[in-house]
């Protein structure tokens, strides 16, 4: 009970707090009265304070079984075991609102205090407000549509129907959402910095390099969630695979692409001042998108194993959505012609032009999953027809435009700024070319076939073995610190995507999947791996009962895949075995259990080559991130850049680039400011 | 050309939120079948208490084809409405995924005493392109499939499934 | 004689690359099982009663269904753009994972075609209006020599 009304409480408080920071720091701004503006970093810190009250109270019930509220009796029960009763808070969809608010909260406190001195700034001052109006968005939901705190109706239940049996198989959903919403939520500091800076028409670079921090560690934040939810997906669901192109997957792959390409390019405008529309486009899209993925997941519009139960808060989202465009098209269109930036594009063969293709490829990559995913809305709303856009499509389209990018990631880590010669690129991506080349080579001469896999093991090689030259060449001649700051970091994470695509190339292409019906005793064989069927026994645990089949493979390890039921819920649930090895995975499901005890039962059986691959990858991107999130002490730390030009800064370079770490500096090292020309 | 583009932009994005606002939930309960208009696909072979039943044999009144399991819970619930129809139409069940044993044991302990058939093998639910239980087919006396629920039978879709047959008798068949 | 010199490790590279493509892209192995086929049709058709899966991927009865009665249809000896067309006659053109090719459903096809040409003529355009004016190239290449290096070393000496 008390729960329910404090958890009110804090909603309200921090909704009006928002709301009040925001038109309060509005009004300073409009009158040009920027000294009271310091006292409404105040309303931050209440913001905060009502979010962490109505997370605690929610938790507080949750933990508590306070059945009086709906939303526990709904999430919760009394076998769930303590931790997903912890992690309920978002397992249905006011909750997870609730943990968008609060997150978002969290990023607002953060941001109003890192730039605290710099209240007078009108930047950092519609920063604010836009801060806050998003806050205050999220919160105005949760006091009405989505209302987490909403009593029962009725007689309190004396147990609850528990969480979706998905969401307490597997400790990852401790994880995996938190992550994910840092990753969305995170996108919402930089925006607001645009905002703040069309607003005020003050377009130079300096609000990227303010913000360059918070877009990368929300970037590695929405990365590390995907990679997490597609290893959840894949250990759990008991179908062997990782990636479905679900609606809700794909709403929150299509603003990682943007943002992806935001990172690179704004790498361009800090150095050259150009692409600025393109950069502010690019934000803009990733925000929006995190908010059409928002609306996606919780309306009901598609249907998706991910999707929220819907209520009416998909027209509210969606029009917030609307309006999010609505803002970013018209202050762009406004300041358009101070947007044109200084920089010139000197040569297409540049790593300029490598970026500037880059926001192309990526931009039309988010386009086709964007399509992809809508479409059936599309057509049936010209035609009343239903069809259906599913994984055929996504791969047909996404794989040339992958193969692509993994091309342009030689060329644009190997080409100098400005304009390359003939024998720089070539010198440069020799060695690439030479180890994509020989992979191919050996790879087919061990056996492999098929062109779309071999080619994009070539690429991966030529792709990595670029970043991999880079990297050693920045350590050879800065020691060990070159593996931090933009550039170190910015290579390990390319590893990471190498290993990833070499991965998904290997696990896409070469798996294979079968069944077999197995007495006890029997075995089968089945691509280079023999699996045993020795029997099954029934568990019983607090939540659910299992019928677990003992597997032995390749004589050696045995695994329980099993088919459990929770109470409550009709359907079994499988849980897969994964035996994980550096060659391949061996993934074994029970599906149909022996309908008497003691006889036959069949098990899945999937192969698939480098899955372990994938995990790793993640892994080296996030570490890459981190890497990259390091602050860099240069010499040009203390430079100014006069607005508009290249930098002041010249490192006296040697004439002929004769050896590869001189030819390498010449403006290839993001360090030096003037790109001298290379001959 | 800016202008071009914002504008672009602009109204593909309206487009988009237009198209998106006034889409029903995935879930529509009055679904378009395909087979609607068809001639329904045949169901017979041994029922699940030892009549044999043919969907053929039922011509000249209407027939409600009815997929459902005994672990389905809008099943349950749609139970009612289907036992106030049964006068008026025949209800033929066919068990989706499910043992004769429960399936029996449900109809037995809702009420109901209309035949129905095992479908181990998911064949029959293929046939009439069932994607999960409850689904229901109404099946006009010359043996055309004239309308599909997909969900429980509610109190609207009896209402519904009324006015289909109506026209339908209306229509002449 | 420097020129072809420059080019040659490329030619051998695009040779080794011609071979190692020729080798890998020729199919190998036995012709695809019954089994095989099967999977491969399943793979894009819908699972009638999971949201996500295929019906390959699934082992709901729905999709065991269907590759039963994909298994079926081959035997007998059926194209597998009739037994699309008999999955589609039951349960609707939404069973198909691949979007159909023609209609308005086409257009998922044509769309991104469509806006990859733009973009590619949007960027040549972009590209020849960005272009420094020709003659005159300020930035043209000029390599700097020692008195350059001195001037700039002097003037950073200053700024410190």
């Amino acid at each position: 009970m008390t729960d329910g009304v404090l958890g009110h409480a804090g909603v309200l408080i921090a909704f009006v707090a928002a709301l009040a920071g925001a038109a309060l720091t509005a009004s300073g701004l409009l009158r040009r009265r920027l000294a009271p503006l310091a006292g409404v970093t105040g309303y931050a810190w209440v913001v905060l304070g009502g979010a962490a009250l109505a997370v605690g109270a929610m938790e507080h019930a949750l933990v508590t079984h306070d059945f009086s509220l709906q939303y526990v009796a709904q999430n919760d029960s009394l076998r769930t075991p303590l931790l997903y009763r912890v992690t309920g808070m978002w397992s249905a969809l006011a909750g997870s609102i609730l943990l968008w608010a609060a997150v978002l909260a969290l990023f607002v406190a953060a941001m109003v205090w890192r730039f605290r001195g710099r209240s007078a700034d009108p930047v950092v001052g519609w920063a604010r407000v836009t801060a806050f109006t998003v806050a205050a968005f999220f919160f105005g939901l949760m006091l009405a549509p989505a209302d987490p705190f909403r009593s029962v109706v009725g007689a309190v239940p004396t147990d609850g129907a528990g969480p979706n049996p998905l969401l307490q198989n597997n400790p990852l959903v401790a994880f995996h959402p938190p992550l994910l919403y840092l990753g969305y939520v995170g996108f919402t500091v930089p925006f607001a910095f645009a905002v703040g800076m069309l607003v005020t028409g003050r377009v130079g670079e300096d609000w990227l390099r303010e913000t360059r921090r918070w877009t990368l560690v929300a970037w590695g934040c929405l990365t590390a969630g995907i990679v997490l939810g597609a290893w959840w997906s894949y250990q759990v669901l008991g179908w062997g695979g990782f990636w479905a192109w679900d609606p809700v997957e794909n709403a929150s792959f299509v603003p990682w692409l943007t943002a992806t390409a935001f990172l690179h390019s704004a790498a361009v405008q800090e150095r050259r001042g150009m692409l600025r529309v393109w950069n502010l486009s690019l934000l803009s899209a990733t925000f929006s998108l995190t908010i059409l993925g928002t609306f996606l997941t919780r309306s009901g519009v598609l249907e998706s194993v991910h999707s929220f139960t819907e209520s009416s808060i998909g027209p509210i989202i969606l029009g917030f959505f609307g309006l999010v465009v609505a803002a970013a098209v018209v202050l762009i269109g406004w300041r358009a012609d101070r947007l044109r930036g200084p920089g010139a594009l000197d040569s297409p063969v540049s790593r300029e032009g490598a970026f500037l293709f880059n926001n192309v490829l990526f931009s039309l990559f988010a386009f086709v999953v964007l399509l992809g995913t809508v479409f059936p809305l599309l057509v049936q709303a010209v035609n009343g027809k239903t069809i259906a856009v599913g994984a055929p499509y996504f791969d047909r389209m996404g794989a040339p435009i992958t193969l692509c990018l993994l091309f342009l990631m030689a060329a644009g880590v190997a080409l100098p700024w400005r304009r390359a010669s003939a024998a720089t690129a070539r010198s440069r991506l020799l060695l690439p070319a030479w180890a994509g080349a020989l992979t191919i080579l050996f790879s087919a001469l061990a056996g492999l076939r098929g062109w779309e896999p071999l080619v994009a093991f070539g690429l991966a090689a030529f792709a990595g073995t670029a970043a991999a030259r880079r990297l050693l060449l920045s350590v050879r001649r800065e020691g060990p610190r070159a593996l931090f700051g933009r550039t170190g970091g910015g290579m390990v994470v390319h590893l990471g995507v190498v290993i990833v695509a070499a991965a998904l190339a290997a696990s896409l292409s070469y798996g294979k999947r079968t069944e077999v019906r197995l007495g006890v005793g029997q075995s089968t064989r089945f691509d280079g791996h023999t699996v045993t069927y020795l029997g099954d026994r029934q568990v019983r645990h607090p939540n659910r009962t299992s019928l677990d089949a003992l597997v032995q493979l390749d004589g050696g390890r045995v695994g329980e895949p099993a088919i459990s039921q929770f109470v409550g819920v009709t359907e079994g649930i499988g849980t897969p075995w994964v035996v994980s090895g550096i060659h391949d995975d061996v993934y074994l499901t029970l599906d149909v259990g022996p309908s008497t005890p003691g006889g036959a039962a069949v098990i899945g059986v999937v192969v698939q080559p480098l899955v372990r691959w994938l995990w790793v990858g993640g892994i080296v991107m996030v570490v890459g991130t981190a890497l990259a999130a390091v602050p860099e002490r240069t010499r040009g730390r203390s430079r100014r850049r006069r607005p508009g030009s290249q930098g002041a800064e010249v490192r006296p370079s040697p004439r002929a680039p004769a050896r590869e770490a001189g030819a390498e500096r010449d403006g290839a090292d993001e360090r030096s400011g003037v790109p001298v020309p290379v001959r | 050309m800016r202008r071009l583009v914002a504008l672009g932009v602009a109204v593909a994005v309206a487009a988009l939120v237009a198209v998106l606002a006034t889409r029903p939930p995935a879930q529509t309960a009055q679904a378009a079948s395909p087979l609607l208009g068809q001639p329904a696909p045949g169901v017979h072979g041994a029922g699940i208490d030892g009549r044999s039943v043919d969907l053929a044999t039922m011509r000249g009144g209407f027939v409600l084809v009815n997929f459902f399991a005994s672990w389905c819970g809008p099943c349950h619930t749609e139970q009612p409405a289907l036992i106030g129809l049964s006068p008026q139409v025949h209800v033929l069940g066919v068990v989706f995924q499910d043992s004769a044993g429960n399936a029996l044991q449900f109809l037995r302990r809702g009420g109901a005493n209309w035949p129905a058939i095992a479908d181990p093998q998911g064949a029959l639910a293929l046939e009439w392109g069932v994607r999960g239980p409850p689904e229901s087919y109404l099946v006009s006396p010359d043996g055309t499939v004239v309308a599909k629920v997909v969900g429980p039978v509610t109190a609207s879709q009896v209402d519904y499934l009324h006015s289909v047959m109506s026209r339908t008798l209306r229509s002449g068949q | 004689m420097s020129r072809v010199r420059g080019w040659a490790p490329w030619i051998v590279l695009l040779i080794v690359l011609g071979v190692g493509l020729g080798i890998g892209a020729t199919p190998s192995g036995p012709p695809p099982t019954v089994d095989q086929q099967v999977r491969a049709i399943a793979a894009e058709v819908r699972c009638p009663s999971c949201a996500d899966l295929n019906s390959a991927q699934s082992n709901d009865v729905t999709a065991v269904a269907v590759r039963a009665a994909i298994r079926q249809r081959l035997v007998r000896g059926q194209s597998r753009a009739e037994i699309e067309a008999f999955l589609v006659s039951r349960y609707g053109p939404d069973i198909l994972l691949r979007p159909p090719s023609r209609g308005v459903g086409g257009l998922v096809w044509l769309l991104p075609v469509i806006a990859a040409t733009l973009a590619l003529l949007v960027a040549v355009w972009a590209l020849r209006r960005w272009r420094a004016p020709a003659g005159g190239d300020p930035s043209a290449a000029r390599i700097p020599d020692a008195g350059d290096e001195a001037l700039v070393r002097r003037a950073l000496d200053e700024v410190r």
